[in-house]
């Protein structure tokens, strides 16, 4: 009984992301954490999106545990999704907390930046500006055309992901990729034992290998969550906004607007659209911004170039 | 079966917790006590949902390096009126985020003269002082109404609250906000939110061509938010006003960037022939140096 | 039909003697040991730095995410470009019935056999998880060029070490009936191979059919391989790289580093062994030196198409590629490469001067250093521009220099090649022996082509 209900619950989670949804409020049901099934007699009644009243036993409220996707599994993509992300440059000024963020979450490190924030001038006399830039997961991915492995594919919902059981270390998809989206692991990665030993899903990234590539995943076990990529919400000023193109809507955690609207108003483009790989990140120009260009350390005496 | 049903109302659940904003009451303390024990300050919210479902939701933060963070896994009781143990409607452990929700069971709640006073308390915890913060809200009767006439597809809201008597009337002047339930969020349906008139009601014309699931369904959540009296009003239906989803599993099946199992025929074709082409002649020429040491074994000169 | 029973080498028995003292395998002499042991050092230590390597993985190298393939990728294309003379002197000289090309054939088919195995090696020093290469067939995706790669190098080394052995086989067994004193691994080693050639007729027109049939299979293949290499740039949106020109460029540049690697190993054998003048001879230097022209002709025709065109457009990154290589912190390498390594050796043999042995051996080391840089210009520097600004990146970075580790295990791998070249020179003949003599033979016809 137990087994099969773990299983049910683990195709719950696999099938779909409205269900796998709650996965993130479930642990505050903690309190009602038990080790077997065993009806109490008590039940409680919960609201179905259909607007039912369902009772059920407090004995189901237990946290669901912590679905371990495998690379196997992880080529499947989120059914019935296309993630897509917008990034407003306006409102971009450098605060790398999506970058911070990243590096975190992926335990990736600085020189395994899947995050980037650059300086970019589209002309000499135009005033540069901020881009965060990260793998695109483009619809048609130069990178994945070339792996020789499988290691890097396409999923469903538009996800591009890695999986460094597979991958060889030819590099061949660093060098496909026109936005220097990947990154490489030269030597042993930096992690801590916990990370280390941390159960590899190809939706995290974690833990990293030596002689493998990776790149930003768009966070795919916290969007399985019902929560946006680390990125995301991280960002203090809205820049990112993260959503599912099937339901022409994004979200930056403060608003939620309607993608073809976004992109028709404030002029969305794609970076290097000419190379026809059709990203699925698009771009908000840098028009109307909120604050002047400052320089960081780092541009200080260093040019820049669109 | 019930399982599946839990799980979805789960899902109602969960994107109540992706709001922002809430209605809600704080308790701050920010000095460390004498006991040595860390301060905490409470945020409660209560949710009411299709009129039925009761939600109360306590975020538990407390200050390290000067900010304010969120306390895991610390235990939340949540009374009715008062911190007593006949009033307990249920403990809850906060998540990583300091959010203990708790759906009010069904049957817990002592009658009251319309208006609830619900309390969230840490108590008696080994690191944290104990802290405790209350919300009073009244009772309502929030109602969504959708119809659909000659192609115009209506949203009808009305609101209604016990008067002094106890009898229902109507409530003017509040403002409802009208969304589409998106994955990451809820779509507003206008740049404003609509205010109820001396019927307490509101209607709005629902736009075409938002995007519903494969069979066009989709929810649309009507909203008081932050009410004063009120705390947070949510109802929502499920309907297939919704441009359906079309998914085509065979569109971009067989390209250079799918899978090895579906590569494209061309290249399968191709390739298989060059290989079967040249090392059929490659294994000829194996064959014939064979023969070679054939003939050698044959006659000897 | 050949009536003639060629088994005892019929005529002239002092010829036959002679030319077989000539041409027999020998024991490595003083120069030979020192050779040998030099080149077992450079392998060695290359072998060493490799197995580091594999320890601590590529970050033992100077490539990094930027620079991300380095030497160990151009010298990749040096041993594929080499390998093409196997095709240019077995079959194309071949069919086109250039007689003179006989004591060149074997030189040939070493250095392709020897520098293939050497590709195929260094693509898996390449690897980040070598001890993953078994994925490269249980998971292969045609789609991938280097599925196609694999595919071509697997091809073209199973066609370079028929076409080397087939010839042998006579050979085999003249020196399985003739070598005497030698060890005994090496007699039955010379038995098991020789399949038990008996120069019965049949046997002979097999032989030569089967020489012939692979004479032509080889060519296609060898223009498959190295533009299949060249699509492993071609192929992606990199400037410098995306180029619809490169196939043909690699081949060219090919056959014309293949044709000067036959005439460095050409003057190597004839001044090391005794009488090998008589066999290669001035006139094989001034026939390889024209053809050489020829081919470097062809080649500064593709690489004028390849700087000229996007130069005279200088379009966006491509400009600043181009003027790195120009003008920039690449041009130094640039122009030494396309004047000593190609211009140069252009106008020095037009002259009959140019053509003689030793002149055009240092031509042909200068033609084959050119070329190993050659593809060093064409890897690295395309890197060092990517599309977006290499921000925040260490110095070492932006400025791929390969580690000293790196470069040993580069030497090791052409020192590997030419330790093969080596041992099968002391174990069989350089130049075919049963050849040699059926040609010296005044009534010899040649066999007609069927």
């Amino acid at each position: 009984m137990t087994s099969t209900n773990q299983n049910n619950r683990r195709d719950f989670l696999k099938k779909g992301l409205g269900i796998a949804a709650v996965a993130g409020s479930v642990t505050a049901l903690r309190a009602f954490q038990q080790d077997s099934v065993e009806l109490t007699g008590e039940t409680v009644q919960l609201l179905s999106p259909q607007g039912e009243i369902v009772e059920i036993d407090k004995a189901y409220l237990k946290p669901i545990p912590e679905v371990h996707i495998s690379p196997d599994e992880a080529r499947e993509g989120i059914p019935g999704r296309r993630f897509v992300m917008v990034i407003d440059l306006a409102q971009c000024k450098n605060l790398r907390k999506c970058h911070d963020a990243c590096e975190k979450m992926h335990h990736c490190g600085p020189d395994n930046e899947f995050l980037k924030v650059l300086k970019m001038q589209a002309t000499e006399l135009a005033t540069p500006f901020w881009q965060p830039t990260m793998c695109f997961h483009c619809d048609e991915p130069p990178c994945v055309k070339v792996c020789p492995v499988d290691a890097t594919y396409k999923r469903s919902d538009g996800i591009v992901l890695i999986d460094t059981n597979r991958c060889i270390g030819c590099r061949f998809c660093m060098v496909a990729c026109p936005y220097s989206a990947r990154t490489f692991d030269w030597s042993e990665p930096q992690l801590s034992e916990e990370v280390k030993h941390q159960h590899y899903s190809p939706e995290t990234s974690v833990p990293a290998k030596k002689g493998t590539v990776s790149k930003c995943d768009f966070c795919p076990d916290v969007v399985r969550k019902g929560e946006m990529p680390h990125c995301v919400t991280a960002c203090p000023n809205g820049v990112f906004y993260f959503g599912d193109e099937n339901e022409d809507a994004v979200s930056n955690g403060a608003e939620t607007v309607r993608l073809s609207e976004l992109l028709r108003d404030r002029g969305g483009y794609r970076f290097m659209e000419d190379m026809g790989t059709k990203p699925r990140v698009y771009y908000l120009p840098p028009v109307n911004r909120a604050f002047p260009f400052e320089d960081d350390e780092f541009t200080k005496n260093k040019g820049s170039k669109s | 079966m019930k399982k599946t049903k839990f799980l979805n109302s789960l899902l109602v659940l969960g994107s109540l917790l992706f709001l922002p904003e809430l209605a809600h009451a704080q308790s701050d303390s920010t000095e460390m006590a004498d006991s040595g024990k860390a301060e905490t300050s409470i945020e409660v919210v209560y949710t009411e949902i299709n009129n039925n479902s009761k939600i109360l939701t306590a975020t538990v933060k407390t200050k390290i390096d000067d900010a304010y963070q969120g306390v895991k896994d610390i235990a939340v009781n949540f009374y009715q009126n008062e911190v007593d143990p006949a009033y307990l409607l249920g403990t809850v452990a906060s998540n990583e985020k300091g959010l203990a929700v708790l759906v009010i069971p069904d049957g817990k709640l002592a009658p009251t003269a319309f208006e609830n006073t619900f309390v969230a308390a840490v108590e008696n915890n080994d690191k944290f002082e104990d802290n405790q913060e209350e919300i009073t809200v009244s009772e309502a009767d929030f109602t969504m109404t959708l119809s659909e006439e000659d192609s115009t597809r209506q949203v009808v809201i009305s609101l209604q609250a016990p008067d002094a008597e106890g009898v229902m009337t109507p409530v003017a002047e509040t403002e409802i906000h009208l969304y589409v339930q998106r994955l990451f969020g809820l779509l507003p349906l206008s740049d404003d939110p609509e205010t109820t008139d001396e019927n307490g009601e509101v209607t709005v014309e629902f736009p075409a061509g938002i995007p519903g699931d494969t069979a066009g369904n989709l929810i649309i959540v009507a909203k008081v938010e932050e009410h004063e009296q009120f705390g947070n009003l949510t109802f929502q239906r499920k309907i297939n006003w919704g441009v359906p989803l079309v998914i085509d599993p065979n569109k971009d099946k067989r390209q250079l960037w799918s899978s090895r199992a579906n590569a494209p025929i061309y290249l399968i074709v191709f390739i298989n022939t060059m290989l079967i082409g040249i090392w059929g002649v490659i294994a000829y020429i194996i064959y014939q140096v064979f023969q070679i040491k054939k003939l050698g074994r044959q006659k000897t000169p | 039909m050949k009536t003639k029973k060629s088994v005892t080498l019929a005529g002239d028995a002092d010829r036959v003697e002679t030319i077989s003292r000539d041409l027999m395998p020998k024991p490595f002499g003083w120069s030979g040991k020192i050779w040998v042991g030099v080149l077992s050092i450079i392998f060695l230590l290359g072998l060493f730095f490799y197995v580091q390597q594999v320890w601590y993985g590529l970050g033992i190298t100077a490539m990094r995410d930027y620079s991300t393939w380095g030497i160990y990728i151009s010298n990749f294309v040096f041993f594929v470009a080499i390998s093409l003379v196997g095709s240019l002197i077995s079959a194309i000289l071949k069919l086109s019935g250039a007689k003179w090309r006989t004591p060149l054939t074997r030189i040939s088919e070493m250095i392709a056999v020897a520098s293939i195995i050497f590709a195929a090696i260094v693509i898996i020093v390449d690897m980040g998880r070598p001890d993953r290469f078994l994925n490269v067939i249980l998971h292969a995706r045609i789609q991938s060029p280097i599925t196609w790669d694999v595919i071509v190098i697997t091809t073209y080394l199973v066609i370079s070490l028929l076409l080397f052995y087939l010839p042998l086989i006579p050979d085999l067994a003249f020196m399985r009936d003739r070598m005497k004193g030698i060890p005994a691994w090496q007699q039955k080693m010379y038995k098991i191979l020789a399949l038990g050639w008996k120069s019965d007729p049949g046997q002979e027109k097999i032989l030569r059919r089967s020489e012939q049939i692979l004479a032509i299979l080889i060519i296609p293949v060898a223009f498959g391989i190295h533009t299949v290499t060249s699509w492993l740039f071609a192929t992606t949106l990199r400037p410098g790289w995306d180029s619809s020109n490169f196939g043909p460029y690699f081949v060219s540049g090919a056959f014309m580093v293949g044709a000067g690697g036959v005439i460095a190993a050409m003057y190597i054998f004839r001044t090391h062994y005794t009488n090998w003048e008589k066999y290669l001879t001035d006139k094989h230097f001034d026939y390889m030196g024209r053809l050489l022209v020829l081919l470097s002709l062809v080649y500064l025709y593709f690489n004028i198409n390849e700087y000229f065109v996007p130069a005279y457009k200088m379009k966006g990154q491509e400009a600043e590629h181009l003027n790195a290589l120009f003008f920039g912190n690449y041009a130094p390498l640039f122009w030494s490469v396309q004047i000593f390594g190609m211009v140069l050796p252009i106008v020095l043999l037009l002259f009959p001067k140019g053509r003689k042995p030793l002149p055009i051996f240092l031509i042909s080391i200068l033609v084959i250093v050119g070329a190993w840089f050659k593809r060093f210009l064409i890897v690295i520097p395309t890197l060092s521009h990517p599309y977006i600004p290499m921000d925040r990146v260490p110095e070492s970075w932006q400025h791929y220099i390969p580690t000293f580790k790196e470069w040993s295990i580069t030497a090791g791998t052409l020192a590997g090649a030419l330790l093969i070249v080596t041992l099968m020179a002391r174990l069989l003949p350089a130049i075919p022996v049963v050849e040699t003599i059926e040609e010296a033979d005044p009534n010899h016809k040649a066999p007609e082509t069927d």
